[in-house]
């Protein structure tokens, strides 16, 4: 039903619950159950009412039986009485929600009761000829056995039809619930980065500042009870600087691991400030274009939280490998949304001078973030790199129109000072 | 803008606590009028009417929205406004991206950095002449990066734009580095040019924020 498919999806865009959009499109296919079978019945008996009507017809015209003065449309009219009584028949009577067995003995009915309405338009048109009394009998029969022949055909055909539907729509609303699922979990990932991230940032690094006050307070007393040595000193000094560079550096990876600076801010901002933390000593070039800052800056985000750590962790993935298996010491980061015929994707290309793209393909610990951009419709390669020696990271990931940039207030005074 | 006018000043932070602090240490100095201390961006936006201050002073990471884009918002409202982003972390790279309508006059200071009182001030009147200022701490932790324009800089320069960085003017930055204001202005010439930025009265801003840019900060 090339009608329900838009509806459906609409339905499914509208977040209407599952058993609502299972209802809704089961009774669209209860409709479709019966058009199949009264389509199918009545057309392979509307054929046979044809052909009857013609065979008999000339039949009876080689024969040059005396007595019959009945028309092709006589004929013609009789046998699709029968067919009517069918198609209203299949039309009216659920069929689908009868068992088996319990089809059997309606679907006898109608065929007889159409083939009796056949035969009795056919008696009171008289199509035979006097005498022959025994043809209508052979007519019955046969109606009958048309009839049955057909429905049985129909019942079949829309039973295979509507089985294929109702599983098709299984695994659609499957898949449906499993990316609500999938969604619900990339929130819930999401909300404990954040908050782990934070405690990290607070708490933790408090405590370890007190901690460090207490060290160095421990020392002075000792130092002032004269029952520290050089050695002694030395050490308190390595305690004392190992907690500060734990407090100041370890922490604050580990926080930034978690949910990145400017994450919350917009794309550009998070990528610009993952790349900064890439070494001095590394040529990289970063060039994000403003098509990008324009569709997700700090005002009015065009991607979410998540679609952000999605694409700065691949991004990090993609450094790290750079330098752990690709020994590179440049790098290139390109980032721009690009129109492909009528749709635009995100594309993100991280060129390396390192040793290029080996046999393994070098996707090292990038799988579940593969998958993850591949849940959203998009793609990651590794190719080797055109404009670097090395290898080239690329992400397209298909994102929603650009909206243009809020309208500006062009008061003239603004123009003078941009 | 004579050195007599006081700078009017608008504060939105959604820790109580530090809207405090900042509210009593600033409100009580001779060259600061606190016109505003808001909560939140909502309130921010309520409350303030273009031509209200000279500068709004914006925590980055509000409850109810972020502080760039409630800066973004009142630039366009009040063009002749300066901003000032605050955050306890280090999201200094959110300058470079601004819109381009809104670029100018931009200053970051972080909230951990130990500033002094008249430093602030500074920072605060450098804001409201259009300048961009840098927190001191993270311009100093800035590297250049191999292979960059900026790592073509002599060393000299370099120090040069990491003051410039910090709002200093040119006569603050000979103090600082004991030369003289023309060894100065011809240090900046330079460095313009080994920027490739054309010079112009935004020529400071952009090779301000060429040096976050072009720099790594582990």
């Amino acid at each position: 039903m090339p009608a329900s498919a838009p509806c459906s999806n609409w339905l499914k865009r509208a977040r209407v619950p599952d058993s609502v959009i299972v209802g809704l499109e089961q009774s669209g296919d209860e409709m479709r159950y019966r058009r199949i079978l009264m389509v199918t019945a009545t057309g392979l008996t509307a054929l046979f009412a044809v052909g009857a009507a013609f065979q008999s017809s000339l039949f009876v015209t080689l024969e040059g039986a005396p007595h019959t003065d009945a028309m092709l449309s006589e004929r013609l009219f009789a046998n699709f009485s029968g067919v009517l009584i069918f198609a209203v028949a299949f039309v009216t009577i659920p069929l689908r929600r009868f068992s088996t067995l319990m089809r059997v003995p309606i679907v006898l009915a109608i065929c007889g009761v159409a083939a009796l309405a056949r035969m009795i338009v056919q008696a009171l048109l008289e199509v035979h000829p006097r005498g022959l009394q025994d043809w209508y009998l052979a007519d019955l029969m046969a109606g009958f056995t048309i009839g049955l022949v057909s429905s049985v055909i129909a019942l079949l055909l829309a039973d295979y039809e509507y089985r294929l539907r109702l599983q098709e729509r299984t695994t659609s609303a499957q898949s449906l619930r499993a990316a609500r699922a999938l969604e619900a979990l990339q929130a819930e990932e999401l909300r404990v980065r954040r908050e782990v991230a934070e405690g990290l940032h607070g708490t933790v690094q408090q405590r370890l500042v007190l901690v460090g006050v207490e060290v160095a307070a421990l020392r002075d007393r000792l130092d002032q009870a004269g029952s520290l040595d050089d050695r002694a000193r030395r050490d308190f000094h390595r305690i004392i600087e190992s907690l500060d560079h734990m407090r100041e550096q370890d922490v604050r990876e580990m926080s930034q691991l978690l949910y990145p600076n400017g994450i919350d801010l917009g794309l550009s901002q998070a990528v610009r400030m993952l790349m900064r933390r890439v070494p001095a000593s590394i040529a990289a070039r970063v060039h994000i274009s403003p098509r990008v800052v324009e569709y997700d800056d700090p005002a009015h985000g065009g991607l979410s939280v998540a679609e952000r750590l999605m694409i700065v962790r691949l991004l990090e993935e993609g450094v790290s490998n750079a330098f752990r298996h690709g020994g590179a010491a440049k790098l290139q980061l390109h980032l721009d949304i690009e129109q492909v015929d009528d749709r635009h994707e995100l594309v993100l290309r991280l060129d390396d001078n390192g040793v290029g793209v080996d046999g393994s393909g070098r996707l090292h610990g990038l799988e579940r973030l593969v998958d993850r951009v591949r849940d959203r419709g998009g793609v990651v390669d590794l190719l080797p790199s055109p404009v670097l020696s090395g290898a080239r990271l690329q992400l397209r990931l298909p994102v929603a129109e650009p909206t243009p940039a809020p309208a500006v207030p062009a008061s003239p005074e603004e123009h003078q000072t941009a | 803008m004579s050195g007599a006018k006081k700078t009017r000043i608008a504060l939105v932070d959604d820790q109580p606590l530090y809207l405090e602090m900042l509210s009593s240490v600033l409100g009580g100095h001779p060259n600061i009028e606190l016109v505003l201390a808001a909560a939140g961006a909502a309130e921010a936006r309520a409350n303030l009417r273009p031509g209200m201050v000279d500068v709004a002073i914006l925590d980055v990471d509000l409850a109810d929205g972020n502080g760039v884009g409630l800066g973004i918002s009142l630039r366009r409202a009040d063009p002749n406004i300066g901003i000032m982003l605050l955050s306890s972390q280090d999201v200094m790279e959110l300058l470079l991206d601004l819109p381009a309508d809104v670029r100018r006059g931009w200053s970051y200071l972080s909230k951990t950095a130990s500033l002094s009182t008249q430093s602030l001030v500074d920072a605060i009147e450098a804001t409201a002449r259009g300048e961009t200022v840098l927190d001191g701490e993270l311009v100093r932790r800035a590297r250049p990066r191999e292979g960059s324009l900026l790592a073509q800089l002599s060393k000299r320069q370099y120090e040069v734009l990491q003051l410039v960085a910090q709002g200093l003017s040119n006569t603050g930055v000979a103090e600082a580095l004991e030369i003289s204001a023309r060894s100065v202005e011809n240090h900046l010439n330079a460095i313009y040019t080994a920027l490739e930025i054309p010079e112009g009265r935004n020529a400071r801003v952009s090779a301000v924020l060429k040096l976050v840019e072009e720099s790594s900060r582990a």
